[in-house]
């Protein structure tokens, strides 16, 4: 469920902001490039233009999809895991009430051995996805697996909901869960990294230092490269870079937290292009 | 015959991005991708006797995206790429082989 604020915007500006999001990218996105840009900036001038801040969700939950795809033996998940999942979700994302609730009795286990072994764009993906994903409209699919090139997830960003909508969701790799194995990333924090992204936010070393737009989020401190443990720094100028942020590449260990302004911009994507999660029934 | 001029022997492998050596130089340091294991997303490149050169990255979702390419060396630390990235940089570095670490200096070209 989603509360808002009062004063909604007119039906027409609604309808022309999906009819934008709808019509979106239909091939492969890889960069944030300029079409990128444009549409998250043009977030940011709505924000300012009242559309989205008369109706920015201000508070969400949101429903995950637990799909496991498992070779038989390897890739099963359990219940305790998953359960530890969404806790780690709700400690990231809940103190900018943003929050997540599985049902246990929807979880998907798929046994498939080419599947397991999916890498990014793969037919395994494709088919995968194509068979077992819940509507993206009302569910983030979460979906683990073990990874080709030894990825420990990715995921789709919201702007690409139109285009590719039997694509949208999370990719995890199996260990990552909490639990799971791959230390130091078995805290769950891959999951919230991903889902980071699937709520529209960049890294914080998007294109290093300034005068690049970065992240776009104003209050995340930017760097020139990702640092990949606690003790990095690869801030630009003066201070130290966030090796606790999230949307850094550190271990799980040391990322505890999403600045406000991250958590703004995932509302107002919320907002522009997965309104729809909290209308179902 | 043609004759070729080849970098040392111990650049031919995966490389993978380690660190900055420090925020003024511009130099990256690179190590065998093999050390890292199991690490978050880090840029790779496989320099090839036959001179080809793989380019592996990950997207702003942390999707893989990868380049293929040609070398050719340049006395005495030039590696030149002829592979165009997104971002319109033809890869041309300096290089050095710092015991088990591959230190490079990107040159920027236009």
């Amino acid at each position: 469920m989603a509360s808002k604020d009062s004063d909604a915007p007119s039906s027409r500006e609604v309808k022309e902001m999906r009819r934008k999001v709808r019509e979106g990218p239909k091939c492969g996105t890889p960069v944030p490039n300029k079409w990128m840009r444009q549409v998250t900036k043009k977030a940011r001038d709505a924000q300012d233009k009242t559309l989205l801040k008369n109706n920015r969700i201000v508070s969400a939950t949101i429903k995950v999809k637990f799909i496991h795809i498992t070779d038989g033996t390897d890739g099963k998940i359990t219940q305790d895991m998953r359960q530890k999942q969404i806790k780690e979700l709700n400690d990231s994302f809940g103190s900018h009430n943003i929050k997540f609730s599985y049902n246990e009795e929807q979880v998907v286990e798929k046994k498939n051995a080419n599947w397991f072994n999916m890498g990014y764009g793969s037919a395994a993906e494709r088919q995968a996805k194509r068979k077992l994903h819940a509507d993206p409209k009302k569910y983030l699919n979460f979906y683990t697996a073990n990874l080709e090139d030894d990825l420990l997830g990715w995921a789709t960003f919201p702007w690409e909901l139109g285009g590719h909508p039997d694509m949208d969701g999370v990719v995890i790799l199996y260990s990552t869960l909490p639990g799971g194995g791959a230390a130091p990333y078995d805290e769950g924090a891959t999951g919230t990294h991903e889902i980071g992204h699937w709520l529209g936010l960049y890294h914080t070393f998007q294109d290093g230092c300034p005068p690049s737009e970065g992240d776009e989020v104003a209050d995340t401190q930017p760097h020139r490269a990702p640092d990949y443990d606690c003790d990095s720094n690869t801030a630009c100028g003066s201070g130290s870079s966030p090796v606790e942020n999230f949307m850094n590449y550190t271990e799980d260990a040391c990322m505890t937290k999403f600045t406000k302004g991250q958590a703004v911009r995932a509302k107002e994507m919320i907002t522009i292009y997965r309104n729809q999660l909290f209308r179902s029934k | 015959m043609n004759t070729y001029s080849l970098p040392p022997n111990a650049i031919f492998k995966e490389w993978a991005y380690s660190n900055l050596e420090s925020p003024e130089s511009g130099i990256e340091i690179y190590k065998p991708r093999a050390e890292f294991g199991l690490t978050r997303p880090r840029e790779t490149f496989i320099i090839k006797r036959n001179r080809e050169f793989t380019l592996s990255k990950t997207d702003a979702a942390d999707r893989p995206v990868r380049f293929e390419g040609n070398w050719r060396f340049k006395e005495p630390n030039k590696l030149i790429v002829s592979i165009k990235t997104p971002k319109k940089e033809s890869l041309k570095f300096q290089f050095q082989l710092a015991g088990n670490a591959l230190k490079i200096k990107r040159i920027l070209t236009n």
